[in-house]
C-alpha cells in the first residue's frame, strides 16, 4: 500500500478530506484507524457512503493498522490513513505501522491542551508523542487543507 | 409541527434562515446551527442535540445540512437511529422557502417534498433558453 497522506483529524472522514485531500492526493483508499468506529458499523457505513464512488474506505482498529498495511492489495493503491488522535498515531507507529510523514489537520480542544494553530490543540502528552515520532524519523506538519501553507514541527514543538 | 434545524459549516445556515425570513417572515420552529473549524465534535454534537430538542414537539425534526459527507451531515446521521429524524443534504434557499410556506405534512412527506423543491430549483439558464 502506497501512503499518500497520514493525518490526525478528530473529525476523521469529513468535508476537508472529501473535497480537498482526496482530489489533491488522488487517493483511491481511505484507511480509518479508529477503535470506536471499528466497533460501530453504522458510523463506518456513513463514512463509506460519503466518499466518491471510486474511493474505498477501510476501517481498522488502531492496533490492526500495521497488518492491514502489509496486506494492502497493490502498490498502485494510494491511501490516506486517518487517526482521530495523536496518541492513536503513536500507538499504530509503535505497533509497526509505516509512515514517514504525519499531517495534523484537526486536533480539537481536549484536557490540558493549548492552541498552536487555528485547528490544532496540543497537551503535554501530545507534544511528547510527536517528539517520539519525530525522533523516529517522521516528519510532522500542521496543514488543514491541501492549499494551506504547511506549518513545520519546528514552529510548534519547542 | 415538524421542527427544522438548518445545520452547516460556518455562518451559512444563519444566512440561509435569515434570508428566508427576509422573504417570507420568520420561520416557525426553525433553528440555524453553525460551527467553527476549531470546535470539537463533542461540543458540536451537544449543540446539535439541544437544537433538535428545542424544535421537536413530538412530530419529529427535519435536519437540513449543506453537504453530504461533511461534519453536519456526519453528526446528524449518527442520530438517525434513536430519534424521529430525517436528514436532507444540499440545503438551498428554495428548500427553506418551501418549508416556510407550509408545513402541514408528516416528517417523511415533508422531507421528500422539500428534496424535490431543492432539486427542481437547480437550473442551467442556457438550457432554459434552448427550449424556447
Amino acid at each position: 500500500m502506497n501512503i499518500a497522506l497520514t493525518r490526525v483529524d478528530s473529525r476523521l472522514v469529513h468535508g476537508q478530506i472529501v473535497e480537498s485531500w482526496i482530489p489533491f492526493t488522488r487517493a483511491t483508499t481511505i484507511v480509518v484507524a479508529n477503535d470506536a468506529v471499528a466497533r460501530d458499523a453504522w458510523r463506518a457505513s456513513i463514512m463509506k457512503a460519503c466518499v466518491p464512488s471510486e474511493v474505498t474506505v477501510q476501517v481498522v482498529r488502531v492496533d490492526e493498522l500495521a497488518s492491514a498495511q502489509k496486506a494492502g492489495r497493490s502498490e498502485t493503491q494510494s491511501a490516506i490513513v486517518l487517526f482521530a488522535t495523536i496518541q492513536d498515531a503513536l500507538t499504530a507507529y509503535e505497533s509497526g505501522a509505516l509512515f514517514n510523514q504525519l499531517n495534523l489537520g484537526n486536533v480539537h480542544e481536549h484536557p490540558g491542551s493549548r492552541q498552536v494553530s487555528p485547528t490544532v490543540y496540543l497537551n503535554d502528552d501530545d507534544v511528547s508523542a510527536l517528539r517520539r515520532l519525530e525522533r523516529a524519523g517522521v516528519s510532522i506538519e500542521i496543514r488543514a487543507v491541501s492549499r494551506d501553507k504547511p506549518l513545520p514541527a519546528s514552529s510548534f514543538l519547542r | 409541527m415538524v421542527g427544522v434545524v438548518v445545520f452547516t459549516h460556518g455562518e451559512l445556515s444563519k444566512a440561509l434562515v435569515d434570508t428566508a425570513a427576509f422573504i417570507l417572515g420568520p420561520l416557525e420552529r426553525t433553528i440555524s446551527l453553525g460551527f467553527a473549524p476549531s470546535e470539537s465534535e463533542e461540543r458540536i454534537m451537544e449543540r446539535l442535540q439541544s437544537a433538535i430538542r428545542a424544535v421537536d414537539d413530538g412530530e419529529g425534526v427535519l435536519v437540513l445540512v449543506d453537504m453530504f459527507g461533511g461534519t453536519p451531515s456526519n453528526l446528524s446521521l449518527r442520530l438517525l437511529e434513536d430519534r424521529k429524524l430525517e436528514v436532507l443534504t444540499g440545503v438551498n434557499l428554495p428548500m427553506l422557502l418551501k418549508i416556510g410556506s407550509g408545513r402541514e405534512q408528516r416528517l417523511s412527506e415533508l422531507a421528500s417534498a422539500v428534496r424535490e423543491v431543492g432539486i427542481s430549483n437547480i437550473r442551467l439558464a442556457s438550457d432554459f433558453l434552448k427550449g424556447r
